[in-house]
C-alpha cells in the first residue's frame, strides 16, 4: 500500500473519535437544557426539536437524510456536516415550551419518548451508514424494464452503463463500439454536478478527480489521452488503497477494480499492486462479506457489498490474479440460488452472470450446470458480465498481463 | 380369487381393509371423546360459557346456537367447508380441529356478551337437542352413503364374476401407424418446446400448482412419455435429435417453479420445512418422474440422467438436493419401505391409487432396465394394499384415502371417484392378472359402444363424419371437444380396432385442429390434455405399457445419424426389414436444397439407393468404408416419402 502517511490518519482518527465523544459532553455543559436539546440533535438530526417542534423535527429529519444520501452517493460530505450543524444550532435557539417547574419529571416525561426516537434513529441511521441498505436493495432488486441486453447499454445509468462499458472492453469489444456509450454527454454532466455539489469544482474537465468509473470506461475505451492516464495514476497513488474515488472520499470496489485494471493495462501496473494487497489487506473477505466502500477521509471500510457486486470485482480480481479463491466457496451458494430463481430480477442476472466468471477460473461442476442455465439477455451490465466470462471460458488467463496495446477482439452486438 | 387363470371378484368382500378400519376406528374412538367431553359439559355444567363449549364439541357452532348467535353458527358452516377444503388440498390437517375448537372457545368467551336480535344473555337450550341431531345425521348419512354404495357394488358380484368367466377380450392392435401431417406439426411443437433455451418453459398451462390441472410437472411428464413414443414407434433409427429433445424436457423438470409447490405441502402437512421435493411423499412427483426417465430409457437407450447429480433440483436459497435416475427410484422405495398404509401420499396424509400405481411402474421398470428388484420387494404389500384398502366389490379402486383417519370420497376429479384402472400402463406391467380384469371390466360397458363407431366408420370408408361435444378440462377455464375423442381412440385400442383408431384420430383433427404452432397448440385442447392426446396418437405398435416392458433394443438397419435439424424435420425413420429404411421427411420452414443426410450402420460392401414413394430413384451412392453414405437431397416442399435401400 502507498506510504501514506500513517500518523496523520491516526491524528485523524483520534481527532474524530475525541470531538464526537466530547462535543455532545461539552454541550450539556456549557449550554444547560439547550445544550442537552443541541446533544440530541447530534445524535439524530431532529431529536432535538422533537418534544416541541416536531414538524421543524421532521424537517430537519428529512433535510439530514437526504444530506445523508447525497454524501453517500456523490461524497458530498460537506452537506451533510453543514445540516447536522445548522440543526443543532436551531434545536439550541428554538425554545423548549416544556414547562420546567417539576423539572424533573417533566424532563424525564419529555425526553421519553425522543429518546426512543434518538435510539431508533441511531439505529437507523447507523444501519444506513454501515450496512448493506437492505430497504435500498429491495427495490435496486426490483424486476426488469425490459430492456434487451448489451444492445441497450445506452439505457444504463451514466455509473453503471461506465462500469459496463469497462467490462465490455475487457471482454474484447470494440473500442468503437464502445465510445459513444461511455462519450455521451450525461456521463460528464453528472460528473460536473458531482464535482460542483461535493467539492464546489466549477468549469473545466470535470473527470479531472474522482470518478474511478468513468475514468476507467474512457482508458479501457480508448477516450483517454497520456496526460489523462497520469492524472488517473496520480490520483491513484493519493489513496491508501492505490485507486481512485468513485465519487469524492469514497472508493467502491467495483470501480476500484476496473481503474486498477484499466491503469494496468496502460502499463500502470502499480495502482493493480496496490489494489491487489488492499483485496488482501483492509478490504479483504471477513465473514462471508467484503466491505462495500472504502471512506478516505479517515481510511475505513465498512458495509457490505451487494452480492452481484462482490461476484463481479472479486471475480475480474480473480482473474487478474490479484485474489486467490476463497471468495468463490461464499459466493456460490448465493449464486446457485439466483440461478434457480430464474434470474428474473436485475441482481439476480447479474449475480449469474458474475458467477460464471468465477464458474471459468474454478472447477466447479456442480455450480457450472445450475449457474449456467438462466439465460442473460435483458440488463445490459449482466450481458457485458456474461461476454466477460464467456471470453474467460475460452481464455482464462486473457486478463493476466495485458496491456493496452493488445489487439481487441469481438464485436460489440 | 381366480378360476382357470382369471382373476375374479372377492365374492365376500369386506367393507374396508384393515389398515382402513383401525384408522377408521381411532377416528371414531377420538370422536367419541370428543362427544362424551361435550355431553359432560353441556348437562353437568351451571355456566352458560361451559354449555356453549360443550354443545359446539357435540358439533361444531352449535354452541353458538345456544347462545342464540345464529349468523355465526353459519359462518361455522362456512370455515368448516372451507377447512374441508384445505385439509384435501393442501394437507392442512389441522385445520378442521382447529375450527372445531375455535368454534367451541368463541362461544364460551362470547356467553354473556351481547345478542344482535335478543336480549343478552338469551341461550336456546334446545340447540343441544340440534347438536346431537346434527352429529347422528351427518354419521348416518355418511355410514348410510357408504353402506349404500358398498351393497350396490356387492350385488353386482355373482353377475360380474359369470361375465369374467367368459369373456373373450379383443386382441391388442401391434400394427404401426404412419404419421401424417398433424403428427408433424405436433411433433413440430414437441421440438419448438424442448429446444428453447434450458430456464423457458413457454407452451405449457399456467396456474395453481397443487390439484388445479394447470400442473406443470404433469405436462412435462406427458411431453415426455409422448415423444418417447414417437422416438420408439417412428424415429426409432433417427434417434440423436429426438433424443436430445426428450432429455432437455426431462431436465426442466428440475426448474424451480415445477416443484417449488411442495415446501408449502410439506410444511403444512408434516410441519417440514424441507424443500426437497423427492425425499418424503409427493409421490405425484418422483414417481412421475421417475416413470418418465424410464419411458425416456426404454425409448432411447440414453444414460443420461444414470449420473449421479444429472438431475439436481436447487432452491430459491441455494440448497441443492442432487439426484439421477437411480437414487430418485431409490426414495420412492424407501418411501413405500416407511409407509405403514402400503401406498404412500402425493400431498402429506392422501393416498391416491392413481399416483401410487406410477409408483409402482417406476419400481419395476427401473429394475428392467438396471437389473434392480425394487418392485419384486414391495409387490406383495403393494398388491395386498390395493386389494384390501382401495379395492371395492365390483373391482374399482377408490380414487383417494386419507392415511390418517381411512376415509375416502369422492372428491370429484375422477367419475364417481372409482375406476379400475390407471397411470399409464393400467396395470399391465405391474399386475398383469389386475390389468387383464380391469380392461374386462372397462369394455363390458364400452366393447358395444366401440364396435358400434368401428362399423359406423367401416360404413363410410374409414371415416367418422361425427363432432364429439365440448367437454370441461380439468382446471375447468375451458372446454373441449378432444378430450372425449381421446377417450374414442383409447376405446379403440383396447378393443382391438385400429380402423376406428385411425378415423376417430382423422376426425378428432377435422374437428379440432387449430393451424397454430408453437407456443400456441397445433390442437384446441389444454396443456393437460395434450400429452394425453399425443400419446394415443402414437401408442402404435407399442404403448407406453409395451415400451417399458420391451426396455430399450437398438434400432437395426440404416441409422440416420446426423442432419439439418433445423432445415429438416424427420417424420418417419423405420427400418421393418433390417436393411431398409423408411424416411419421412419435411421442411421446417420453407423447401430445401440439398441438404445432406448422414448415416452409419450401412453395409460398406452394399451400393444403396434412396427413391421416392412412387419407387423411383432419387440418388445412389456407395457407402464410404466407414459405413456412412452422404446425399444430396432435392428441393421439398411438402412432407416427402424416401426409402434408403439396395437397388434389385
Amino acid at each position: 500500500m502507498p506510504a501514506a502517511s500513517n500518523t496523520s490518519l491516526r491524528v485523524r482518527r483520534a481527532l474524530v473519535l475525541v470531538v464526537s465523544a466530547v462535543f455532545p459532553f461539552v454541550l450539556v455543559r456549557v449550554g444547560g437544557h439547550r445544550g442537552v436539546h443541541m446533544a440530541r440533535n447530534l445524535l439524530f438530526p431532529g431529536a432535538g426539536v422533537l418534544d416541541h417542534e416536531p414538524l421543524l423535527a421532521a424537517v430537519c429529519a428529512v433535510t439530514a437524510i437526504a444530506a445523508t444520501v447525497l454524501w453517500i452517493r456523490w461524497g458530498a460530505g460537506w452537506v451533510l456536516l453543514g445540516v447536522v450543524l445548522l440543526t443543532t444550532a436551531i434545536s439550541g435557539l428554538v425554545p423548549s415550551h416544556v414547562d420546567h417547574t417539576d423539572a424533573i419529571r417533566n424532563v424525564s416525561a419529555a425526553h421519553e419518548f425522543p429518546l426512543v426516537i434518538l435510539v431508533m434513529g441511531a439505529l437507523a441511521w447507523a444501519r444506513t451508514i454501515l450496512g448493506r441498505l437492505p430497504g435500498l436493495r429491495a427495490l435496486t432488486g426490483r424486476r426488469h424494464q425490459r430492456q434487451t441486453g448489451i444492445a441497450q447499454i445506452g439505457s444504463l445509468k451514466p455509473v453503471e452503463r461506465c462500469q459496463a462499458a469497462a467490462i465490455l472492453s475487457l471482454a474484447g469489444a470494440r473500442e468503437s463500439d464502445l465510445g459513444s456509450a461511455v462519450g455521451a454527454a450525461d456521463i460528464a454532466r453528472r460528473a460536473g454536478r458531482v464535482g460542483a455539489v461535493a467539492r464546489l469544482r466549477f468549469g473545466g474537465d470535470p473527470f479531472r478527480r474522482d470518478h474511478a468509473h468513468a475514468r476507467a470506461a474512457k482508458l479501457l475505451c480508448g477516450l483517454m489521452d497520456d496526460n489523462g492516464v497520469e492524472q488517473l495514476a496520480m490520483d491513484a497513488s493519493a489513496t491508501t488503497l492505490g485507486v481512485p474515488c468513485s465519487e469524492p472520499t469514497w472508493i467502491r470496489p467495483l470501480d476500484a477494480t476496473l481503474v486498477a485494471a484499466a491503469l494496468s493495462r496502460a502499463g500502470k501496473a502499480q495502482s493493480a499492486e496496490h489494489w491487489s494487497a488492499a483485496l488482501n489487506g483492509p478490504m479483504a473477505l471477513r465473514r462471508g462479506h467484503r466491505p462495500a466502500w472504502w471512506w478516505t477521509p479517515l481510511d475505513i471500510g465498512a458495509g457490505g457489498a451487494p452480492t452481484w457486486e462482490h461476484a463481479a470485482f472479486t471475480g475480474i480480481a480473480r482473474a487478474h490474479g490479484w485474489i486467490g479463491g476463497d471468495d468463490w466457496a461464499v459466493l456460490r451458494t448465493r449464486a446457485m440460488g439466483a440461478a434457480a430463481r430464474g434470474a428474473v430480477t436485475r441482481d439476480d442476472e447479474r449475480l449469474v452472470a458474475a458467477s460464471r466468471i468465477w464458474l471459468a477460473l474454478e472447477e466447479d461442476p456442480e455450480a457450472a450446470r445450475i449457474v449456467r442455465r438462466p439465460g442473460i439477455r435483458r440488463d445490459p451490465l449482466a450481458c457485458a458480465l456474461d461476454r466477460l466470462a464467456s471470453e474467460l471460458c475460452q481464455n482464462p488467463h486473457v486478463l493476466r498481463g495485458s496491456t493496452v496495446d493488445t489487439p481487441n477482439r469481438g464485436e460489440l452486438t | 380369487m381366480t378360476s382357470g387363470g382369471r382373476l375374479l371378484l372377492d365374492e365376500h368382500p369386506a367393507r374396508l381393509g384393515p389398515k382402513s378400519r383401525a384408522l377408521l376406528a381411532r377416528l371414531v374412538v377420538s370422536l367419541a371423546i370428543v362427544e362424551v367431553v361435550g355431553s359432560v359439559l353441556a348437562f353437568a355444567t351451571n355456566s352458560d360459557a361451559w354449555r356453549s363449549f360443550g354443545t359446539s364439541l357435540i358439533f361444531p357452532g352449535v354452541g353458538f346456537l345456544y347462545n342464540a348467535m345464529p349468523l355465526l353458527f353459519v359462518l361455522t358452516a362456512a370455515l368448516l367447508v372451507l377447512a374441508l377444503v384445505l385439509w384435501w388440498g393442501a394437507s392442512v390437517h389441522l385445520a378442521i380441529p382447529l375450527v372445531w375448537l375455535a368454534s367451541a372457545v368463541v362461544p364460551a368467551v362470547l356467553a354473556d356478551g351481547p345478542r344482535l336480535w335478543v336480549d343478552r344473555g338469551t341461550n336456546w337450550t334446545w340447540s343441544i337437542v340440534v347438536a346431537y341431531g346434527l352429529a347422528a345425521a351427518f354419521v348416518a348419512i355418511g355410514v348410510w352413503r357408504v353402506e349404500r354404495r358398498f351393497r350396490r357394488k356387492r350385488v353386482l358380484v355373482p353377475e360380474i364374476n359369470d361375465y369374467l368367466r367368459t369373456v373373450n377380450l379383443p386382441e391388442p392392435i401391434r400394427s404401426g401407424r404412419d404419421p401424417n401431417a398433424m403428427d408433424a406439426e405436433l411433433l413440430r411443437w414437441c421440438y419448438s418446446f424442448a429446444f428453447q433455451p434450458d430456464d423457458d418453459l413457454v407452451g405449457l398451462d399456467w396456474g395453481e400448482q397443487f390439484h388445479s390441472g394447470t400442473q406443470v410437472r404433469y405436462q412435462l411428464n406427458g411431453l415426455v412419455w409422448s415423444m418417447s413414443l414417437y422416438a420408439a414407434n417412428f424415429v426409432p433409427n433417427a434417434p440423436s435429435v429426438i433424443t436430445d429433445a426428450i432429455e432437455r424436457v426431462a431436465f426442466k423438470h428440475t426448474d424451480l417453479r415445477v416443484w417449488k409447490y411442495w415446501r408449502a405441502l410439506n410444511l403444512f402437512g408434516n410441519f417440514d420445512p424441507n424443500p426437497d421435493p423427492i425425499c418424503r411423499d409427493n409421490i405425484m412427483f418422483s414417481a412421475f418422474f421417475c416413470d418418465a426417465l424410464n419411458t425416456l430409457e426404454a425409448a432411447t437407450g440414453s444414460k443420461r440422467f444414470d449420473e449421479p447429480g444429472s438431475l439436481t433440483f436447487v432452491w430459491k436459497d441455494g440448497r441443492t438436493f442432487p439426484y439421477d435416475h437411480h437414487s430418485i427410484a431409490a426414495a420412492v422405495r424407501a418411501n413405500y419401505n416407511r409407509s405403514k398404509f402400503g401406498f404412500f401420499p402425493c400431498e402429506p396424509g392422501w393416498s391416491f391409487t392413481v399416483c401410487n400405481i406410477m409408483g409402482a411402474q417406476s419400481l419395476r421398470n427401473h429394475d428392467a432396465l438396471h437389473g434392480t428388484s425394487d418392485w419384486d420387494e414391495v409387490r406383495d404389500s403393494w398388491a395386498r394394499t390395493l386389494d384390501e384398502e382401495y379395492a371395492s366389490p365390483d373391482g374399482s379402486y377408490a380414487h383417494i384415502r386419507s392415511n390418517l383417519v381411512g376415509l375416502s370420497w369422492d372428491t370429484g376429479e375422477v367419475p364417481g371417484g372409482y375406476y379400475h384402472t390407471h397411470g399409464t400402463h393400467r396395470f399391465v406391467d405391474i399386475l398383469p392378472d389386475h390389468a387383464w380384469r380391469a380392461k374386462a371390466l372397462d369394455l363390458r360397458g364400452a366393447l358395444p359402444k366401440m364396435q358400434g363407431l368401428a362399423a359406423m366408420a367401416k360404413a363410410n370408408s374409414g371415416r367418422l363424419d361425427l363432432e364429439m361435444p365440448a367437454e370441461l378440462e380439468r382446471h375447468r377455464t375451458s372446454s373441449t371437444s378432444l378430450l372425449g375423442w381421446i377417450k374414442v381412440i383409447g376405446g379403440a385400442y383396447m378393443a382391438g380396432e385400429p380402423e376406428l383408431v385411425e378415423a376417430a384420430i382423422d376426425a378428432s383433427e377435422r374437428q379440432c385442429s387449430t393451424g397454430l404452432r408453437w407456443p400456441e397448440r397445433p390442437v384446441k385442447i389444454g396443456g393437460g390434455g395434450f400429452g394425453a392426446y399425443m400419446q394415443m396418437r402414437w401408442s402404435q405398435p407399442l404403448d407406453l405399457a409395451g415400451l417399458n416392458i420391451r426396455g430399450y433394443v437398438a434400432p437395426v438397419g440404416p441409422i440416420l445419424k446426423s442432419y439439418d435439424s433445423q432445415g429438416i424435420l424427420v417424420t418417419l425413420a423405420r427400418s421393418d426389414d433390417g436393411v431398409s429404411l423408411d424416411l419421412g421427411l419435411q421442411p421446417m420452414n420453407g423447401p430445401l436444397e440439398n441438404s445432406s443426410l448422414h448415416f452409419a450402420n450401412l453395409d460398406a460392401s452394399t451400393r444403396y439407393s434412396v427413391t421416392d414413394s412412387n419407387g423411383a430413384a432419387v440418388v445412389s451412392g456407395e457407402s464410404d468404408s466407414e459405413g456412412t453414405l452422404t446425399l444430396g437431397i432435392p428441393a421439398l416442399s411438402t412432407a416427402v416419402r424416401y426409402r434408403l435401400g439396395t437397388p434389385r
